[in-house]
């Protein structure tokens, strides 16, 4: 891998709108983003190192988030790249793609979870705010994870309406658990894991704001972390206002805690990594 | 004794959801020769109170569809007013081998129809007459088989999404589906 550009493409369906920011992003990451319509051919696919579905309302949200976009030619194509090892993010709606294609998490091709409804006490709808969530992975597991200290607490914003991750299956979260599938949980500045409104925003399950396949080269993740990339896009009434205001026009200039999703992704590919 | 009525919305313009999931089955997902046609409609299950006499409930629901602006647009929506249990599955009349199956789709929370049940409550007299509001959609699958029973597996198989290759209008880990 060393000594070639690492190729990412950036999956458009129509509805899609955050693909050029998740562009620059990946860019900034030091890899080559390309943004792969969805009616481009499908086999094309195969040669690129690893795949970001951005966020936006594929098909419009028709039928419910993330399932027109998942019955496509193109997802088919992801799915078999997923087995080979190679990287695939899904934020936010991208997320929802994931999990209706079955990817996340990803045991036998079932549909195991779904994205539903945000559901919270007194609030309903679209809701777009800033949150925290918590590295869930142990060290170097997770291809992008691998960038994070176990633990870690990241300030990323949120935007969508149905981000809650549910299952009817009760065995499902306890096999995500035991397997080490739960990559963010969402929780307070200081880390804390509560499960009331605005630390969780939507109502999740077990908090999960973002979720890994099986094998742990596949994550749906609701927040937004093109998003979060330069600490100049980190509101200063969040926790590193004080550390911003002191350190001033460098540190705002300065890579944010999203771009480490990213960093970890071409850390991962440049280790030709299989999946701890 | 208590009544239940069932209020469909149906779009007066051409249906943009419908005709995606039409075209994502019949091109995507292999139900080109079998899929006919789909339609999509705002499903309101309305419980009358005991005390409403069966002639007196046409009068609230077409009051509940008409004046209180919780379920019909009538800029945008078409209306129809039918007890509960008239709605069902049959072999289309003008179409040989084709069937017409209903299928409901229910969020398990159903945030809709509390909110308007909470609305009818708040802020119109009619709503007294409410017990309770459930919201979902209705699809009405026209489907090609060999049989009526055959064509509500098909309806099952479409409405129920098990895999990224089966089912496309509910997710079971939150929506329920009601064959009629």
């Amino acid at each position: 891998m060393k000594g070639r550009q690492i190729r990412i493409a950036v999956l458009q369906f129509p509805g899609t709108n955050c693909e050029y920011e998740t562009a620059a992003v990946i860019e900034a990451a030091g890899m080559t983003a390309d943004v792969f319509r969805w009616n481009r051919r499908s086999s094309e696919l195969a040669g690129f190192d690893g795949f970001v579905i951005p966020g936006g309302f594929s098909y419009q949200d028709r039928i419910r988030a993330g399932a027109v976009a998942s019955k496509k030619a193109i997802c088919a194509v992801l799915v078999e790249e997923a087995g080979k090892g190679k990287p695939i993010l899904g934020i936010c709606n991208g997320a929802q793609v994931l999990v209706e294609t079955g990817l996340v998490p990803g045991n036998e091709s079932r549909i195991d979870m779904a994205l539903a409804h945000n559901k919270v006490i007194g609030k309903s709808g679209y809701h777009c705010d800033w949150a925290f969530i918590r590295n869930e992975t142990q060290e170097k597991v997770g291809a992008f994870s691998r960038l994070f200290a176990p633990n870690e607490v990241i300030p990323i914003p949120v935007a969508h309406a149905e981000g809650r991750f549910v299952t009817k299956n009760a065995n499902t979260l306890d096999t995500m658990v035991r397997n080490g599938q739960i990559g963010f949980r969402y929780c307070t500045s200081t880390g804390e894991v509560l499960e009331v409104f605005p630390v969780n925003p939507n109502g999740a399950q077990l908090n999960l704001a973002g979720a890994y396949n099986r094998a742990g080269n596949v994550l749906a993740l609701m927040p937004h972390p093109e998003r979060g990339a330069w600490n100049r896009q980190i509101p200063i009434d969040l926790e590193r206002k004080g550390q911003r205001r002191l350190q001033g026009l460098e540190y705002s200039r300065m890579q944010g805690p999203g771009m480490k999703f990213f960093l970890s992704m071409r850390d991962y590919i440049l280790e030709g990594s299989p999946v701890q | 004794m208590k009544s239940r009525y069932i209020l469909t919305t149906l779009l007066k313009t051409r249906d943009a959801i419908a005709a995606t999931a039409s075209y994502t089955l019949r091109h995507d997902m292999g139900y080109e020769s079998v899929l006919l046609d789909a339609k999509r409609e705002d499903y309101w299950s309305i419980e009358l109170d005991y005390a409403v006499s069966p002639g007196d409930s046409v009068t609230i629901m077409t009051e509940l569809a008409e004046k209180t602006k919780v379920f019909v647009n009538p800029n945008k929506h078409r209306y129809a007013i039918q007890p509960e249990g008239t709605i069902h599955s049959a072999p289309c009349p003008d179409n040989p081998g084709s069937f017409s199956i209903p299928v409901v789709i229910s969020s398990f929370d159903d945030r809709a129809g509390t909110t308007a049940m909470q609305t009818l409550n708040d802020l119109y007299s009619v709503g007294k007459n409410v017990r309770s509001v459930q919201s979902g959609v209705l699809w009405t699958l026209v489907l090609k088989a060999e049989s009526l029973d055959a064509a509500r597996r098909i309806a099952e198989d479409i409405a129920v999404t098990r895999s990224r290759t089966e089912g496309l209008l509910a997710n079971p880990h939150y929506e329920s589906i009601l064959i009629l």
